[in-house]
């Protein structure tokens, strides 16, 4: 039984380590700008290469 | 008479049908020269992905009037704009309103290709701003702003953009308050289910319970101290508002919890003090989650230049308009603002006021006349000299008369239902500790906490949070963008709609002239066209817009006479376009229009009329059964009849000739004698009266541009969806009454439970959260549906 103890010491431990991860995301401004980010990670990267080079022969 | 205009062409770069000229190129059709500099622009950078992320995602070049941005290069004021500068780089945060789609993403953080001195640049697309970072040895901020206007996104400047505090910190609190809640709800509940499943007790019960209080502490010292902070000052205030019940609530549970907790060794309720901190302030969350950074509240200075060329004796100069004083004498170059109320020292000049007035035909004025602020130039630069400073000018004044809005309708009606709520609920909470008094004191104070734990307005205080958080979100997809869940609130309530005219009921972008006479031929037109397209004059510059299908011709005895008319002899024909006096030869004689001579014979004129918008008198018919429709406009009353004819002649008030400020009256006098207005409008002229009405909702034509201080903003096209979005917002309202009903059946429900003193934590336990939840889920279902069953109008655009 006394495990438990120790378990939740455990389970407190993680769980307040992902609230502080959260106030991190937070604080470092995640969450003011939820929309663009995933646009931007559509795009391709190297497609400047190809365009010139079909546009450039 | 046009065949061309059967089949319609929509411009490669902005989507906007092509109605004057279609200027082709590379199979591509744009709709004016504009938008083809710009395609050519982005094409020859290898940016053509533009193109192919969205449909035609350009913005129209052809309405935007480009300002100049040369008081740029006056250190003085760029410092001003840049948040940070080294010896190599130079960051700057650019507010750019046009952004609306992925392809604007994708051009603007392309922008190194443009100007190769950008380093770096990031959109932000909700607060639409631009980060740049670039090199200021390469590139000058001038001639970047200016690439960025090129492009069809001139960034906006605000002189209090540095100032104003960003809405993010106070939504970074609340997104904190989430966290914490939502991670001490959760551990808590975990922490709790020993006690759910009715397990034994343990040793470990004792650490379990003491765990839940400090979580339970930290739930209370982090996350709801905005509710007792709201509650105490208000109280201080001498009035309760929502918050004073839900505090005394929170403060009974906390206290029952302790006692049970400490003398009885119970469990208390604190995953229920947890969870419903957690639910108010996802409401909360809900509620002030800004659908987009719109700014509700532009005043003048976000319509006027920051920045005015002043003649010193050493030269010209820029100065920030503030510093503009009585006898300042001031150059203004075309398209340029008027920034203060000045008179005119150069020869004559050509104003178009319609920001002032709302009359779209250019004005002439000759040497010493008053020109006054917010009008902008037309044609060549002109001196003036300042007769007023910007804060007293004739517009600007126009927000110094209006007063600040009274108290919000959710304001008001939560204080109601604080005030009552509070008081009911402490007198019940007394007549359950007083009878039962008698019979057993242990138990009367267990009745007297449970009144006041079960009757913690929880179910109440997230009624409006999702039920006008969620309407307000279905209005802004469906085209109206509302300031508050307030603005919903009043908008059920209206019963006098007023209109402009130019801009709102009629097209701006509407080609304003309108041949009458006999139909021009080929020839003909191909005369007209190769004489005004000689002028700089205003008129002359629509005249000649308007024809697209005809040849150009070599001019001879071009001769132009100021304010009057041009001839002038093409390719053998004698063509005078101007005024009557000047056409015919008769002195003195004034008749409307803008005449034609073609070798000795007049064939016509050209009048100033205003097309109303497609469908817009369908929308005025739907609304005259339920509503009492005016028209206000500050147009000259050349189409009077016509205008009273669509508006329906039974109540409705019609009048030209309105200034600013006769609009501000007479909404000021509709509501004296009692009735709620709602005002539709665009521009300048209509700043006052929109902020004046109960509800003011301001037209754009695109992306919120130019849009004056108001409650609401509407694209042009989705206003005839007006009855609608007014439609929903009663519906809606209605909705949070019946939410009411149902929080005041849960409430009582409870209180019976909790008066016989049956109330056991189980009850609490599954009474509680399950109010909120079913309440949240009505508010989000019944919005939704609702939005679902409106005959949402003719979606025709």
């Amino acid at each position: 039984m006394t495990a438990i103890f120790l378990l939740i010491g455990f389970s407190l431990l993680l769980a307040g380590g992902f609230l502080f991860a959260f106030f991190w995301a937070v604080k470092d401004g995640q969450y003011e700008d939820d929309f663009t980010p995933a646009v931007r990670i559509l795009y391709d990267k190297s497609e400047r290469n190809d365009s010139t080079q079909q546009g450039n022969p | 008479m046009n065949v061309l205009k059967a089949t319609k062409t929509t411009c490669y770069h902005c989507g906007e049908d092509c109605q004057d000229a279609i200027i082709w190129r590379e199979e591509k059709a744009f709709c004016c020269t504009g938008c083809k500099t710009v395609y050519e622009l982005i094409s020859s950078c290898d940016l053509e992905t533009y193109y192919e992320l969205e449909q035609q995602p350009g913005i129209s070049l052809r309405s935007e009037l480009m300002d100049s941005y040369e008081w740029l290069e006056e250190d003085a004021m760029a410092n001003e704009l840049i948040d940070f500068q080294d010896e190599t780089q130079t960051q700057i945060r650019f507010s750019l309103p046009q952004i609306h789609c992925s392809s604007c993403i994708w051009l603007l953080e392309h922008f190194d290709r443009l100007q190769p001195a950008v380093t770096y640049s990031r959109v932000d697309f909700p607060s639409k701003l631009l980060h740049l970072a670039y090199d200021h040895r390469q590139v000058d901020l001038k001639t970047l702003v200016g690439t960025l206007a090129q492009i069809g996104y001139p960034p906006e400047f605000h002189l209090q953009q540095s100032e104003t505090p960003r809405i993010s910190t106070i939504q970074k609190r609340l997104i904190k308050q989430l966290g914490i809640a939502g991670f001490c709800f959760g551990n808590i509940m975990l922490l709790s289910f020993p006690e759910y499943l009715g397990l034994e007790k343990g040793t470990y019960s004792v650490l379990f319970s003491a765990l839940n209080l400090i979580l339970g502490f930290i739930v209370l010292r982090y996350a709801a101290v905005d509710y007792f902070q709201s509650a105490y000052y208000s109280l201080m205030g001498g009035h309760a508002n929502m918050d004073v019940p839900i505090s005394i609530g929170i403060l009974a549970l906390t206290g029952q919890s302790i006692y049970q907790i400490f003398f009885l060794g119970a469990p208390g309720y604190i995953d229920s003090l947890a969870g419903l901190i957690f639910f108010l302030l996802i409401g909360k969350w809900f509620q002030q989650k800004s659908l987009d950074n719109i700014s509700f509240d532009r005043t003048f200075e976000s319509f006027f230049p920051l920045a005015t060329c002043k003649i010193t004796d050493t030269g010209d100069r820029y100065i920030p308009i503030q510093e503009l004083r009585i006898g300042d004498r001031i150059r203004l170059k075309n398209k340029e603002l008027i920034p203060a109320d000045a008179t005119l020292i150069s020869p004559f000049a050509h104003l178009d006021y319609s920001f002032v007035s709302g009359e779209s035909r250019p004005v002439e004025v000759e040497k010493g006349a008053k020109l006054f602020a917010g009008g902008r130039i037309i044609g060549g630069s002109i001196e003036a000299q300042v007769k007023k400073e910007v804060s007293n000018s004739y517009l600007t004044q126009l927000w110094a008369r209006t007063q600040p809005t009274n108290m919000s309708s959710i304001q008001r009606i939560s204080e109601q239902i604080g005030k009552y709520f509070t008081l009911i609920v402490i007198v019940i909470a007394c007549i359950g500790l007083l009878s039962w008094w008698q019979t057993d004191v242990e138990k009367a104070i267990q009745v007297f906490t449970a009144v006041l734990i079960i009757a913690c307005p929880c179910a109440i205080a997230l009624n409006i949070p999702f039920t006008m958080g969620n309407a307000r979100r279905i209005l802004w997809k469906r085209g109206l963008i509302t300031r508050s869940a307030d603005t919903i609130f009043s908008l059920a309530d209206i019963q006098h709609i007023v209109f402009d005219k130019t801009g709102t009921l009629t097209e701006r972008n509407q080609f304003p002239l309108v041949w009458e006479g006999s139909a021009l031929e080929v020839s003909n037109r191909s005369l007209v066209k190769s004489l005004t397209l000689q002028s700089q004059h205003p008129v002359s510059k629509s005249i000649a817009a308007s024809i697209s299908d005809s040849y150009t011709f070599p001019i001879n005895h071009f001769h132009e006479k100021e304010g009057k008319g041009i001839s002038g002899t093409v390719s053998g024909n004698e063509v005078q376009v101007g005024s009557y006096s000047f056409v015919s030869g008769e002195k003195g004689v004034k008749r409307e229009g803008t005449w034609l001579k073609i070798e000795g014979e007049i064939l016509g004129r050209w009048i100033h009329k205003t097309k109303p918008r497609k469908g817009i008198q369908e929308l005025l018919h739907r609304m005259q059964k339920r509503f009492v429709l005016s028209l206000l406009s500050g147009d000259s009353h050349a189409d009077e009849s016509q205008w009273k004819d669509i508006l329906g002649s039974s109540s409705a008030i019609v009048r030209f000739h309105q200034s600013p400020f006769d609009k501000l009256n007479m909404i000021e006098r509709f509501q004296q004698s009692g009735e709620k207005v709602l005002m539709v409008g665009d521009g300048l002229n209509d700043a006052g009266a929109l902020q004046q009405s109960d509800v003011g909702i301001a037209i754009a034509e695109d992306a919120s541009y130019f849009a004056p201080a108001c409650d609401g903003i509407v694209l042009g096209k989705q206003l005839l969806g007006l009855d609608q979005y007014l439609a929903y917002a009663r519906g809606a309202a209605k909705l949070v009454s019946v939410g009411f009903l149902i929080a005041v059946l849960y409430n009582v429900i409870g209180l019976s439970f909790a008066l016989r003193g049956a109330l056991t934590p189980l009850v609490t336990a599954i009474l509680m959260p399950l109010s909120s939840l079913s309440l949240i889920g009505f508010a989000l279902v019944s919005t939704q549906l609702m939005a679902y069953l409106l005959p949402w109008g003719d979606k025709s655009h």
